[in-house]
C-alpha cells in the first residue's frame, strides 16, 4: 500500500495529495509522511526531537484539518519539522499524537515548500475497498 | 443555475467586460478579454457563484483577468456587501491576508547595478529572510525578542509602529495603502497560536509565490504619471519590487476564524454552498470579533514589508556604499491585496459603506479618492502588478472608472495555470536556469524546486491580463519592468 500520492490536477496554486491507511491511525501517520515530505524531500530521514499533543474534533474533517494545522505551528512557533507520528484516534475522536521532529536548520538544504494551511478546499475522506482515503489540499 | 448555463450566459457588455445573468443574489461581472474568458475553469464561475449567493451581496460577485480556483471563492475576485444585511468570510479575503506588493525606486541605472548584480543579490538574500523556517532578521535583534505586548502594538499601530522604532519614515507612510495602518485591529481577538506564529516572522519573506525582485524600466505607457512619480526619468532606472504577506500569524488568524464560522453555520442553521467560504453576518459578535482579528493581520502585513524595506535600505547603502538619499530609494507604493476593508461608495444613487472583500485583487482608487496623498492624488493610486520571475512585471495606476464600476478594485498578478506539483514536471529545473540565465536574471533561491513551480509557464501571459484590464479602464498601464535579479524563498 502507498502511504500517498501528490495530485498533479488538483490546487492551482498549491499542493493536493490523497493520503490512505488501513485504520484511521495509519492513516494519520501517512498524512504526517506526506506534508513533511511537501515540504522537505525525503523528511522521513530526519527527526530526534518528541513532540506529544492531543486535539479533539467533531468530525473527521475537522480533525484531518486540524491535525495539519498542529503540524504547521510547531514549524512556524518551535521551528522544527514533524517528519513521523504514532497516532491513536479512538471512536470520539480523540487524537493522542507522538511525534518525531527534526530542526528545521538542519533540514534546510532540504526544503521543498512551506506549507501554511490546511484547507477544506474538496477535501474527502473516505472507505475505499478496505482503505481509508483522505484527499487534502494545502495552502502552500 | 448550472455553471455551464452561467458561463454561456455572459454578454459583453463593454469592451473586456461581461455580465451573466443573475447567479444568485447578483450576477457576475468578469473584467478579461475573450481569450482568458475561454482560458478560466468551470470552477471560477461555481466559485463566483457561490459568492454571489452570499446574503447582502451588492451589485455583482466580480472576476478579474487573473482569475483562477481558490479556497471558497477564486483569486481574483471581490465582492462588497452591506453593513447591515451582508457577512464576512475569511474564505472571501484568503489565508494570507494583506499578502501585497511594494515598488521602491532608486536613483541607479542599469549599468550601476549590473556590475554589482551578484553582490546586491547575495546581500539582500542574507539581509531579507526567505524560505520554510525563515526567522526574523539575525541583524534585527529588537525584533528577535518580541512580546505579547510588543506585538499587541505592532498588530495595532501597523506602520506608525515602525516610525516610532526608526525602521520608516512619514513619507513612507504616505506611500501605503490606508497610510499602512488599519484602525478596526484588536488584538484581543487573536488566538494565542496567531501570536506564537507571528513574534518571530516579521521582516521575512516566506515562500511559495513570495519574491523579492531588482528590476529595470522597461517599457513606458504613459510618461507623464510615470515622471509624477519619479520613475522613469533617467534611463533604464533600477527599481525594487518584493511580494510577501501577514506570515504565520495571518494564516492561523484565517484558520482560527474559518473553524469558528463553521460552528456558527452549524449552530445558526446556515447551509453552506462551501465550507471554505463559512461567514458570519458582518454586524454580528462572531463577524466583528473576525474583523478586528484580520485587522491585525492587515497591519502585520504591512510592518513586515516594512522592515523588508528597512533592510533592503541597508542592503543598498552596503553594497554601493552610498546615502540612502543619494541613492533615493523612496516607496512609490504599497497595496494589499487579501483584504476586507470599510469603503465608501455610490450605491443605487447613495453614498454607502459597504464592507468591500478583495481576494487576490487590488484597490484601484483613480485621481481626486479622498485617501490619496500628494501627487497621488491628482494621478490617482498605483496598482503594482507582479508577474513571474521570467516574464516581468507592471506598475498601472487606479482609476475612477474603477470606483464606478468594480468598488474599486482591479487585478493583482498574473493568475495560475497549473498546481505546483504539476508545474515541477513540466518545466525542467536545469532549462529554467539556464533561460534566466540567458536573459541576463542572476537568482538566488532556498529551493530549485520552489523556484521551478514559479517558473513563467505556470502562469497566464502577463501582458493580456494586464492589458485586460487597461482595455476596460480600470486600471491603466504606466509601466512594464523586466527583473534582473530575483530571490525566492
Amino acid at each position: 500500500m502507498e502511504r500517498y500520492r501528490l495530485l498533479k490536477n488538483e490546487a492551482t496554486a498549491d499542493i493536493a495529495f490523497i493520503a490512505y491507511g488501513r485504520t484511521l491511525n495509519e492513516l494519520f501517520r501517512n498524512i504526517t509522511i506526506a506534508v513533511s515530505n511537501v515540504m522537505v524531500l525525503n523528511a522521513e530521514k530526519g527527526g530526534n526531537k518528541e513532540i506529544r499533543f492531543r486535539l479533539h474534533a467533531k468530525n473527521l474533517d475537522y480533525l484531518v484539518v486540524d491535525f495539519i494545522n498542529k503540524i504547521i505551528f510547531y514549524k512556524d512557533y518551535k521551528n522544527v519539522l514533524i517528519t513521523d507520528a504514532k497516532v491513536e484516534v479512538d471512536k470520539k475522536l480523540n487524537l493522542q499524537c507522538i511525534a518525531v521532529a527534526e530542526k528545521l536548520e538542519k533540514l534546510k538544504d532540504r526544503f521543498l515548500a512551506d506549507v501554511k494551511a490546511a484547507t477544506l478546499h474538496d477535501l474527502e475522506v473516505k472507505k475505499q475497498k478496505g482503505l481509508i482515503r483522505c484527499k487534502i489540499v494545502l495552502d502552500v | 443555475m448550472e455553471v455551464k448555463e452561467i458561463r454561456n450566459s455572459l454578454k459583453e457588455i463593454d469592451k473586456n467586460t461581461w455580465e451573466s445573468k443573475k447567479a444568485g443574489n447578483v450576477p457576475i461581472r468578469l473584467y478579461a478579454n475573450e481569450n482568458l474568458l475561454k482560458k478560466m475553469e468551470d470552477d471560477v464561475f461555481k466559485q463566483a457563484a457561490n459568492a454571489a449567493s452570499l446574503p447582502g451581496i451588492l451589485n455583482f460577485s466580480y472576476l478579474f483577468s487573473d482569475a483562477h480556483i481558490g479556497y471558497g471563492v477564486p483569486v481574483g475576485w471581490a465582492g462588497a456587501f452591506d453593513l447591515k444585511e451582508g457577512i464576512i468570510s475569511p474564505g472571501a479575503i484568503g489565508f494570507d491576508i494583506n499578502c501585497g506588493m511594494r515598488l521602491i525606486k532608486t536613483n541607479l541605472t542599469l549599468k550601476e547595478v549590473k556590475p554589482k548584480i551578484k553582490e546586491l543579490i547575495d546581500t539582500l538574500f542574507k539581509m531579507v529572510p526567505a524560505g520554510v523556517g525563515s526567522n526574523s532578521p539575525q541583524m534585527l535583534t529588537k525584533l528577535k525578542t518580541l512580546n505579547k505586548s510588543d506585538l499587541k502594538e505592532i498588530a495595532e499601530e501597523g506602520v506608525e509602529w515602525t516610525v516610532r522604532k526608526g525602521y520608516a519614515t512619514e513619507e513612507d507612510k504616505e506611500r501605503i495603502e490606508e497610510q499602512g495602518r488599519v484602525k478596526s485591529a484588536d488584538f484581543s481577538e487573536v488566538s494565542e497560536e496567531a501570536f506564537k506564529r507571528g513574534k518571530q516572522q516579521l521582516g521575512t519573506l516566506g515562500s511559495g509565490n513570495h519574491y523579492l525582485e531588482v528590476q529595470v524600466v522597461n517599457k513606458d505607457f504613459d510618461k507623464g504619471v510615470a515622471n509624477s512619480l519619479d520613475l522613469d526619468v533617467i534611463k533604464e532606472q533600477v527599481v525594487i519590487m518584493f511580494h510577501t504577506g501577514s506570515r504565520g500569524f495571518g494564516h492561523q488568524i484565517a484558520s482560527d476564524y474559518i473553524k469558528k464560522f463553521l460552528d456558527y453555520s452549524s449552530k445558526n442553521g446556515i447551509t453552506l454552498k462551501d465550507r471554505q467560504l463559512a461567514y458570519a453576518p458582518f454586524n454580528s459578535e462572531e463577524g466583528q470579533a473576525y474583523f478586528k482579528a484580520m485587522s491585525c493581520g492587515i497591519n502585520f502585513a504591512f510592518v513586515n514589508r516594512q522592515i523588508i524595506n528597512y533592510q533592503i535600505r541597508e542592503a543598498f547603502k552596503n553594497t554601493f556604499k552610498r546615502s540612502e538619499k543619494d541613492l533615493g530609494l523612496d516607496v512609490i507604493y504599497d497595496v494589499s491585496h487579501n483584504t476586507a476593508k470599510i469603503e465608501e461608495y455610490t450605491v443605487k444613487n447613495k453614498k454607502t459603506n459597504v464592507i468591500i472583500h478583495r481576494k487576490g485583487a487590488t484597490r484601484s482608487f483613480g485621481p481626486g479618492n479622498k485617501e490619496l496623498k500628494g501627487i497621488l492624488k491628482k494621478i490617482g493610486q498605483p496598482v503594482i502588478v507582479g508577474g513571474s520571475m521570467e516574464t516581468g512585471s507592471y506598475l498601472c495606476i487606479g482609476t475612477k472608472k474603477a470606483e464606478e464600476e468594480s468598488f474599486g478594485t482591479t487585478l493583482h498578478g498574473s493568475g495560475r495555470t497549473m498546481s505546483r506539483v504539476a508545474a515541477r514536471s513540466a518545466i525542467n529545473p536545469d532549462k529554467l536556469l539556464e533561460s534566466m540565465k540567458t536573459k541576463d536574471i542572476y537568482v538566488k533561491a532556498n529551493s530549485i524546486t520552489g523556484l521551478t513551480e514559479e517558473g513563467g509557464s505556470a502562469y497566464k501571459d502577463i501582458n493580456e491580463v494586464v492589458d485586460s484590464m487597461d482595455k476596460a479602464g480600470i486600471s491603466l498601464k504606466i509601466l512594464s519592468l523586466r527583473p534582473i535579479g530575483n530571490i525566492k524563498g
